[in-house]
């Protein structure tokens, strides 16, 4: 049980003319359970990955697979929406509905359930989330964060063994962000759902057992988040920077106090500072 | 005084069975040249205040004034707003529409009955100021460009009339690292050559490195006032969040490791730590 990419790309066809490549061919693999974060600039890719995943796009060469079946056009995809859930970057972009449990309850009636179960369903999602207390109001109404809390509650109500996030806590306060997080933890370790995390918040990427990042179109690195996130020149290269704490590590190292530059947290910058002091 | 807002109230389909308060008795002034932070949770009324502040969004009750002016008072008041304020809202890529940048670009100043070549030299400035070159970007339709550029676009739409008040309803968002870093570059430079920047963020990284004044919004009410140091020093006494520098010094006093300032910003922090470390090269 695994999503598969063997040598997938995806050229985006333009009106009269030759396509653009939007990703080069692509090897990964994701496992039930791991935590691939994704990282890049705006443009390297990163959203035509995430939609390649889960049967919304289909590789122009290559092959997707998802529990050892092919996934193409008219063949499968369905089968690939369902075991693999796709958050959007833009909640306005998946919400369907006036009233917020009918939104979080669209997916699981599509799916045939009965009313006893979509209602288990939409409960559970809405509390995971945070959202109880505004069941029935219209998400139109809600602030961009809220929208953002009800479109996750939709893609946790499909129960999907596999969810694809592009940057799902961009709106969302720190405190919102703190709790989405320890709920997506909680689903990977407790129902060995498999995530591929797109974000733009390096930080983020720190907990993930693999960091993947692209630039332009193209995988440019793939390993955990120490050997990856450390790499000054690597993340220069991608638009990107080395997580904070990491940037703070490596100051102090250079100025001979007893940090190291692999220092990725918090936490480790704190306690190699006090247990040397 | 540049904005001065006086008792705001906003209740969103008033006198209606679903009507909710969005704010309630919102008072504070903003200075010429400042740059504020809007904090708060989702949903606690940060983009209703922009929109108030930008006269889209008449309030129920309470008053607010530019440069003395009341804003609801004549609707003469209203016509010069687009002159004074400047509302860059979330994902403003979104209300591009013109068939080229130069054309989306000019859209106020040609509304605002500008001259020729006045719109011309104001767009290519404008375009200039968010990293764009006229030549290469203008022609082009806004919807071939990346979200980072179209983003800049937007922002050049608002910038292009050189609003004293810029307001920015967390600009950020969805831009990577890099783009982020100059955006808020180009801000920070915008703001100290005179423009007051009143900007809703979630990044209290952004908070720390970049505001002079924090204003925190909790269910439509404005509960904190004050400057990033104080406001961190306040919650560093809970469990709220803080930016990066106020937490690591926060871990370090309670593990007995005291630092001698308040540092902000991780290069601060650094300093700070560098400074007490015992042993430390000086």
């Amino acid at each position: 049980m695994s999503i598969e990419l063997k040598g997938a790309s995806f050229d985006y066809p333009v009106a009269g003319g030759a396509s653009v490549s939007a990703l080069a061919a692509t090897d990964l693999v994701v496992r039930p359970g791991s935590f691939m974060a994704v990282l890049g600039a705006n443009g390297s890719g990163k959203s035509t990955l995430a939609k390649m995943l889960n049967g919304l796009l289909f590789a122009t060469n290559g092959e997707v697979w998802i529990d050892g079946r092919r996934i193409d056009r008219g063949h499968n995809d369905l089968f690939a929406r369902r075991t693999v859930g796709l958050v959007f970057q833009n909640p306005d972009n998946q919400l369907v509905a006036n009233v917020v449990e009918d939104d979080v309850a669209f997916g699981p009636e599509n799916l045939g359930l009965d009313r006893a179960e979509i209602r288990r369903r939409v409960d559970r999602s809405l509390e995971a989330v945070g959202l109880p207390d505004l069941a029935r109001q219209d998400p139109h109404r809600l602030s961009a964060g809220q929208r953002q809390r009800v479109a996750l509650a939709g893609a946790l109500a499909m129960e999907p063994r596999f969810l694809v996030l592009d940057e799902p806590t961009s709106l969302l306060d720190p405190e919102g962000r703190r709790d989405i997080l320890a709920v997506l933890a909680e689903l990977r370790e407790r129902q060995s759902v498999g995530m591929v995390y797109i974000t733009h918040i390096v930080e983020e990427a720190v907990a993930a057992d693999t960091v993947l990042v692209l630039d332009k179109g193209r995988i440019i690195a793939t390993g955990p988040p120490r050997e990856l996130l450390t790499d000054a020149t690597l993340m220069d290269r991608a638009s990107l920077y080395s997580p904070k704490p990491n940037v703070l590590a490596r100051r102090l190292c250079v100025a001979g106090l007893p940090a190291s530059d692999e220092l990725l947290t918090v936490e480790e910058v704190v306690s190699s500072l006090c247990s040397s002091s | 005084m540049l904005v001065k807002l006086t008792d705001i109230s906003l209740v969103y389909l008033e006198g209606s069975p679903a009507a909710t308060d969005a704010l309630t008795d919102v008072s504070f002034t903003l200075e010429s040249g400042e740059f504020a932070a809007v904090i708060g949770r989702t949903g606690s009324g940060k983009s209703t205040l922009t929109q108030i502040m930008a006269g889209l969004l008449r309030p129920s009750a309470g008053s607010v004034e530019l440069d003395g002016v009341d804003l609801w008072s004549d609707r003469a008041s209203r016509s010069h707003l687009r002159d004074l304020v400047g509302l860059v809202m979330q994902e403003p890529e979104r209300q591009l529409f013109e068939t080229t940048v130069a054309a989306d670009v000019a859209f106020w100043p040609k509304n605002s009955g500008w001259a020729g070549p006045e719109i011309e030299a104001a767009v290519e400035a404008a375009l200039r100021r968010v990293g764009l070159d006229i030549q290469k970007y203008g022609e082009r339709s806004p919807f071939s460009l990346s979200g980072g550029e179209k983003r800049r676009v937007a922002m050049a739409g608002v910038l292009v009339m050189d609003p004293p008040l810029l307001i920015l309803d967390e600009p950020t968002v969805g831009l990577d690292p890099r783009g982020r870093q100059e955006l808020l570059e180009y801000l920070r430079g915008l703001n100290q050559a005179g423009t007051t920047i009143l900007m809703i963020t979630h990044d209290l990284d952004i908070v720390a490195e970049s505001a002079g004044r924090v204003l925190g919004f909790e269910a439509g009410r404005l509960i904190d006032d004050t400057t990033p140091s104080a406001l961190f020093s306040q919650r560093a006494k809970t469990d709220q969040e803080l930016a990066t520098a106020p937490t690591v010094a926060k871990r370090l006093a309670e593990k007995g490791f005291l630092l001698d300032d308040e540092p902000l910003t991780v290069d601060e922090l650094a300093d700070s730590i560098i400074k007490v470390f015992p042993g430390a090269p000086a």
